[in-house]
Order: structure tokens, then sequence, then C-alpha cells
């Protein structure tokens, strides 16, 4: 089971539509905006994968499969990027 | 600033606050609620108005405005105010973290730090960190460990602006002093939240002993609690500058708007660093400056408080036409214990080192003297004081 967070070491700021933020050790910044600051306002609590992919889908009327080819990439990115945490269990 | 720019800040400055903070305000008069204006500025007006905002620090507060459709704008002027506040949130970004590394360094040399203004603000005062802006650090150390923080800062690049007057003026009577960071940052460092007469009444362990703490970046961060916070918004507002700074006055009425503070152990506060004054300066800012009525127990003590001469010379030393260094020193001296604490004291401010007397007035001991004298030559002209309009006439009874 796979659970993302929030790194709790990043340093970030709404700002209009977007989420602007400072990953630890990293200089420069990054910039969220559309979905990308969506799924960030839906990680303010710890989610577990399959979750953020049924509300995302609900959001979107998209089926799971599909939306899940682009979600974690883009998750695994914010990953590297030191935006997220993930967390895996048994 | 024409009118309709004025009215733009105005709304931007205060958004988010309802006509009246801190409870019911005694007298206070009916509030007659503005048409909102809802046609965009035009270009010319636009311009003046986003410098405005930007000068006052008061893009986060516009983005929210905007955000929650409270100013009209058109698509282009949303999309530049966007830019500027997203501008500025890197730049606050870039500040926090730097707040982080001197923390640490200081903490790992064992000296103890509250975060003042800015930072502690934005993460605790305000309802989204977004809102509030700040363009440098602000912490407030233990007098007896500043010295030994600038030297860890220094060997971290740090370069302290202006010297210190006299070798342990800075422990004993001193504000604080400015540094500049490698990366071009201002960090200010704290002995007490103001200098003067008012910073010589404040109780400097209190400050620590209160502390509060918020998140920030992983790590929790002291900061001042919600009853001393109360009394440093006061003292930011009403003595901080003559025309008082719009934010300013905003996080006064902002933290009493938030309702943290424990009104009893305020009202003890105001008392014990006789500072009824202050804080009534503070509340009449948020009527005049934000037309925000300050109400509540706090405002009603204060209120009925009558400020004695002293009490008017030294807020007159601060924020008075004959505001200065002098007469801040010599407004100082009543609160100072004994002849040779006052005598250090005036020593230090009239003669101070010449590395001080070179920054400051670029010359030597007669240029120092010249500066501090015509402002006290000034005063006794003017046939002593002349305190601030609202003062004298809470003296007269008109308010």
């Amino acid at each position: 089971v796979t659970q993302w967070r929030r790194d709790p070491r990043l340093l970030w700021r709404r700002s209009g539509p977007r989420v602007v933020f400072l990953a630890p050790d990293v200089d420069a910044l990054g910039m969220l905006d559309g979905v990308g600051a969506l799924i960030w306002e839906l990680l303010e609590v710890p989610m577990e994968h399959a979750e953020l992919l049924q509300v995302l889908g609900e959001r979107f009327e998209l089926p799971q499969e599909q939306l899940d080819t682009q979600l974690r990439p883009f998750l695994t990115e914010l990953r590297d990027q030191g935006a997220l945490v993930q967390d895996d269990a048994e | 600033v024409t009118e309709p720019v004025e009215q733009f800040v105005r709304l931007v400055a205060r958004f988010g606050l309802p006509p009246g903070v801190g409870g019911p305000a005694a007298g206070a008069r009916d509030h007659v609620a503005c048409d909102p204006p809802v046609e965009p500025l035009g270009t010319p007006h636009w311009r003046t108005f986003l410098a405005t905002v930007a000068h006052a620090r008061l893009e986060g507060l516009l983005q929210a405005a905007i955000d929650a459709s409270e100013l009209p704008v058109t698509d282009e002027q949303r999309q530049e105010a966007g830019e500027c506040h997203a501008d500025r949130c890197a730049s606050l970004l870039g500040l926090e973290r730097v707040l982080l590394d001197v923390v640490d360094r200081l903490e790992r040399a064992g000296i103890d730090t509250v975060v003042l203004k800015g930072a502690a603000y934005a993460h605790l005062v305000y309802p989204d960190p977004s809102w509030r802006v700040f363009r440098d650090n602000d912490l407030l150390l233990p007098g007896e460990a500043f010295h030994d923080a600038i030297r860890e800062l220094r060997a971290a690049g740090y370069e302290r602006r202006l010297p210190e007057p006299r070798p342990g003026f800075d422990a004993r009577f001193g504000k604080g002093a400015t540094l500049e960071g490698p990366g071009g940052d201002e960090l200010d460092l704290h002995r007490t939240l103001v200098f003067g007469s008012f910073g010589l009444r404040i109780d400097l362990d209190e400050l620590f002993a209160s502390a509060v703490t918020f998140q920030l970046g992983g790590r929790r961060l002291k900061a001042l609690g919600p009853e001393t916070r109360f009394l440093h918004v006061c003292y930011h507002a009403a003595l901080g500058d003559p025309v008082p700074r719009l934010l300013g006055v905003r996080d006064v009425a902002q933290v009493l708007h938030l309702e943290a503070h424990d009104t009893d152990r305020v009202l003890d506060l105001i008392r014990a660093w006789q500072a009824p004054s202050v804080v009534a300066r503070g509340m009449e800012l948020c009527r005049t400056v934000l037309e925000i009525e300050a109400g509540g127990p706090i405002a009603s003590a204060v209120a009925a408080h009558v400020p004695t001469r002293r009490e008017i010379r030294a807020i007159e030393s601060y924020v008075g036409d004959r505001r200065g260094f002098a007469t801040k020193v010599l407004a100082s001296l009543p609160y100072l214990d004994g002849v040779g604490e006052k005598l250090t004291f005036l020593r230090a401010a009239a003669l101070p080192d010449q590395e001080l007397r070179r920054s400051v007035s670029g010359g030597g001991s007669m240029a120092w003297f010249r500066r501090g004298a015509r402002t006290l030559a000034h005063r006794r002209r003017g046939g002593g004081s002349s305190p601030p309009r609202t003062l004298s006439e809470r003296r007269d009874g008109r308010l």
C-alpha cells in the first residue's frame, strides 16, 4: 500500500490558484497549479494512492486506470523534487 | 495618492476583518459601510495602487482580496497582481529558509531565540501565511548572548550594518542590531522590543518564559506568546514610525480579531510595562487608519487612562515632531536605575566609539554632538513638548 504525504520540511505558500514551494536541499523553487495545486490541497492529510486516485477519478470523471498513467509519474516527480514523501507498507 | 487609490488600498489593508475587533467599542459610532467599489481602477490609478501595495507590503492581502472577489479587477490586473504575489512568495520562502539556518546555527551554539514579527505573525496570527508579507527576519535574543550571537553569525558571513556605540551597550541598553547576510538578506537581532524609555520597562525574561512555538519547515520555532505579542504589535504600530505603517496597524487589528490572548494577563502586562498610552495609540490607529473600531475590555481600560506629561514626552520622542535619538535618550533617563547607570547610558549615547560616529555622521565627536544638539535645541525653541495630536486630545478629554 502506497501512501503520499507532504514533506513536512517543505516551505510553501498558496498564491492565488498556485502553490509555490521550496524543497529542502534544493535551490530552485517549484510551482503547482491546476490539478497539481488540487492534489496538494487533497494531501493536507496523508492519503493512500488508491484513495487519491478515486477522488480525482470522481472529480474529473475519468477511469482510474487511465488517470493513474499520469498521476503516478506526477507524484513520483514531486517526491523526487522533495515536495512529497512516499510511504510504502505491506 | 488619489482618493480612488486610497479607497482601494484601505480595502486591501482591512481585508477579512469585521468593522469592529476585540469586542464592543464603548461609545463607538454606528459603522457606516461605504459602498464598495464596483469598477476596476483605470490604468494610471492601478499603477499607483500596485506600487503603494508593494511599498506597504500588502501583496498578500491584495491576492486574498482578489481571490475572494472583494476587489474589482480586470483579468489583466488579476494576472499582474498574481505575478507580484508569486514573486513575493518566492522571496518569503527564501527568507524562511535563511531563518531556519540562522536559528539552527544559534541553537547549536546554545543561544535561545524567539522569532519576532514577519514569519511568526504569518504562521500564528493570519488565517493563511500567504496573507502576511515580510522583507527581513527578526530574532529576539537574550541580552547576555547578544555578542556571542553576532560572533556566530559573522562566522556564517553576516556583517553588522552599524557598530555597537560602546562596549557593553548592546547587552545593557540597546534595542538590537541589523545584520546583512551573505545572500543580501536582512536580519534584525533584538535584545528588546523597542529602543528607549518603553524598551527599558519591558520584562525581557517574560518574553522568553511565555514564548510559544510554531511549525516551520518541519521544525518548531519559538515566537512571542499571545499576550506579549499583543503588546509588541502595539509598540510597533504606535512607536515605529511617525506616519504609521498600514501593515503594522493591520497587525494590531489582526491580533485583536484573533483573540488568542488572555485579557487579564494583557492588562497586567500593560500595567507592569507602563504602556497604556502605547496600547491606546495602537487601538486609535485601527480606527483612524483602517476605520476599524477596537473595542472590548482592553480598549476600555486604556481609553480611561490619562497619560502623564512624562508619558507624552516618551511617546513624542518616537513619533512626535521632535523625535530623534537624542530625545529618546533624554526620555529614557527616568527609567534607568541609579546615577551610574544613567551616566553610562548618556556617555555611550553622547560619545560613542569613533567607528559608529563615522558610520552615522561621517565625522568625529563634534559632528555627532551637533547632530544631537540640533534636535534638542529645536525642542527647546518649540517651548517643550508638542504631543501627537490624538494624545493631546486625550488629555483634553476630547476623546
